[in-house]
């Protein structure tokens, strides 16, 4: 590729990296600020951003180690920082999963299908979903506990409770998937009819491989959405084995005592599941899967 | 194999009636073309048959079975598309075994057949790799190999050609009669393409507005165009028509007045017509002649092109439509702006009434 370039082309090319190369440090310094918290030793939010003593004593407790401090006094773990981890990546991931199967087969129905009311379906579905759930938590744990009646596994203090909640937020996906849809070519499909497949089996073979994706997008989305999501889960669970990650960093500060650093190492832990399964999902987020199959 | 044949076809999208009921007998082994300009429904004809879009009312049987209500997976039909429709996702042998895989075929005899199909239309090179990676042409190839491994009772093509380059297209053409002749199952094409539908067919349908114009083999069309319509259609440069009044009918002539006065004799059957009554004289852009008196018409060049093989003059006339389209012999040197006589031979010529039905024609030189 060589193109012919104007003059100034090298120092825009420059111009341009010191932009990014800026931004990037801007929307990193959170992240460093918070990383610097939890590797000083006690728990202050403020202080030098670059720490002139490094101590791990947040990040043992937050593993679930006692610490002898330097002081000798031995710091116990207060909360179980790891079972609240894998409560978030449990939920995460099931809702997302049910996320994912329900969400495709909705918008394969709104994407092909003709059937009544299906314009009207779809708008309302886009607009119940522009209410933010907040407004909604007194009918949410309302609802939750006059499930929790019939059905224990799904009310409050019960991660299938909190499962559900999460895949009604369901709208957005099925929004974005049936877009994608509509990008493959109907007569794939059609030929796979012809081929002798049956409804279900050109949907299993044919559309699915070719849409995989966007589902790896919405799984992602949904996850860091559920893995990040406080307030339902705040309502929804109370006792301390049972919350989430995000609910039970919220217990290192207490108007008393602040443990900023214990909370910025718990933190950072939520992110670890996150950066996991976007590392895995990101090799099949390629795009260009389509191509070659109809005339471009 | 298997015959087709379809009874007062009706499809309707919305209130809008597309075909308007299509009655048609398509023998087991022939090769039948659907052709028509662009909306006359040929499309959604040959998508009823396969079971893509559902029949509004009228019967279809395929083989003798009614097959209104059964699936296209289950009416032993392969259709190749105009856009390919290959599966992206899958290698050219995967592509072609789908069909196979799906109807539970054992793993040697998929290859089998697989290899078989691909021997045939020469892409076995071309196994492992993916559709994106093949050329247009490779990728009809695949899609009609994707049709014959299957061995449909009938193979259903829309306009599969369309999107191949001139030289292509002819080397497609001459591959699908050959695998025509060798499957020798019945085989359904759709084409907006009049030569594609004169070299392939054995009888042509022609369609507009949703019903079918006329049925008959290539060569029936051309010499014996029922209406106005078929008679346009079929041939190419188009038919040239000209308006005019019929003077004088008998069983095997007619004479009629053009708007510039000459009179001109065409050799058809004229019973049915009224002297006085306005008719169309048609005659192909090939079938003109210079060298004979009488029976002539004149007109300005406004155009020369020199094809090489053949030199076509387009003359302005009175009472024609259109510039009349003449092919005249390369070594014709006409030029711009002259004015000349043309001859109608008429053995050669066409008549049609009012309403645009042709008469007979008693001899065709």
């Amino acid at each position: 590729m060589a193109v012919v370039l104007d003059k100034s082309h090298r120092w825009r090319v420059v111009l341009a990296h010191i932009a990014i190369i800026g931004f990037i440090c801007l929307i990193m310094f959170p992240f460093l600020m918070i990383f610097s918290i939890s590797i000083r030793p006690g728990n202050f939010a403020t202080g030098s951003f670059i720490p002139q003593t490094i101590s791990l004593e947040h990040w043992a407790l937050a593993f679930g180690f006692s610490y002898q401090g330097a002081d000798g006094a031995l710091l116990e773990p207060q909360f179980p920082v790891l079972l609240w981890l894998w409560n978030s990546v449990k939920v995460a991931s099931l809702s997302a999963l049910i996320l994912v199967v329900l969400s495709t087969t909705c918008a394969y129905a709104f994407a092909r299908m003709k059937f009544l009311f299906k314009n009207y379906m779809l708008n309302g579905l886009l607009l119940l979903q522009m209410f933010p759930s907040v407004l909604a938590l007194v009918a949410i744990y309302t609802i939750f506990d006059r499930i929790g009646n019939y059905v224990p596994w799904l009310g409050i203090e019960s991660h299938g409770g909190l499962i559900l909640a999460y895949t009604g937020g369901i709208a957005v996906y099925i929004w974005l998937i049936k877009g994608y849809f509509e990008t493959v070519p109907v007569e794939i499909e059609e030929a796979a009819k012809v081929d002798g497949a049956t409804a279900f089996q050109a949907f299993r073979y044919v559309l699915l491989p070719i849409i995989v994706p966007i589902l790896m997008v919405v799984f992602l989305l949904a996850f860091i959405g559920a893995i990040n999501e406080y307030p339902v889960a705040s309502i929804l669970l109370k006792s301390t084995d049972n919350l989430t990650l995000a609910v039970g960093v919220k217990n290192y500060l207490y108007p008393q005592k602040y443990l900023w650093g214990d909370f910025a190492a718990a933190a950072i832990l939520s992110g670890l599941p996150i950066t996991v399964v976007f590392l895995f999902a990101q090799k099949w987020m390629i795009s260009g899967l389509t191509t070659g199959g109809v005339k471009g | 194999m298997s015959e087709v044949v379809l009874r007062g076809i009706r499809k309707s999208f919305g209130n809008i009636e597309i075909l308007h009921g299509i009655d048609l007998d398509i023998k087991d082994g022939e090769f039948v073309v659907f052709v028509g300009p662009s909306g006359c429904g040929k499309s959604t004809l040959l998508r009823a048959i396969a079971g893509l879009e559902d029949i509004t009312s009228g019967e279809l049987f395929i083989g003798g079975k009614h097959c209104n209500d059964i699936p296209p997976s289950k009416r032993g039909v392969a259709m190749v598309f105009q856009s390919y429709a290959l599966y992206p996702h899958m290698t050219v042998a995967e592509n072609m075994a789908f069909g196979l895989k799906l109807a539970g075929m054992d793993k040697h005899q998929m290859k089998e057949a697989v290899d078989r199909a691909a021997k045939i239309l020469r892409i076995e090179p071309l196994m492992e790799r993916k559709p994106k990676e093949l050329s247009g042409g490779q990728r009809q190839r695949v899609a009609i190999g994707r049709a014959i491994v299957r061995k449909p009772e009938v193979f259903l093509f829309d306009e599969p050609l369309s999107n191949l380059d001139a030289a292509l297209r002819v080397q497609m053409r001459i591959e699908i009669t050959k695998l025509h002749r060798d499957l020798s199952s019945t085989m359904i094409y759709v084409t907006h393409d009049q030569v594609e539908a004169m070299t392939l067919a054995d009888r042509i349908v022609v369609l507009s507005y949703g019903n079918v114009e006329q049925v008959g083999s290539p060569l029936e069309l051309y010499h014996h165009p029922r209406n106005l319509f078929v008679a346009g259609f079929i041939g190419s440069p188009k038919m040239n028509f000209i308006e005019g009044k019929l003077v004088a009918a008998s069983d095997e002539s007619a004479t009629v007045q053009l708007a510039d006065g000459s009179m001109i004799v065409t050799a058809v059957d004229a019973r049915e017509g009224v002297p006085g009554a306005k008719v169309t004289v048609g005659i192909r852009p090939e079938h003109w002649a210079f060298d004979t008196s009488g029976n002539t018409l004149s007109g300005e060049v406004i155009a020369v092109e020199h094809l090489g093989e053949a030199t076509m003059l387009y003359l302005q006339a009175q009472g024609a439509l259109e510039p009349l389209v003449v092919r005249a012999d390369a070594t014709h040197d006409a030029k711009v702006g002259e004015k000349i006589s043309v001859h109608l031979p008429p053995g050669r010529c066409y008549l049609f009434n009012e309403a645009g039905a042709a008469f007979r024609r008693v001899k065709t030189e």
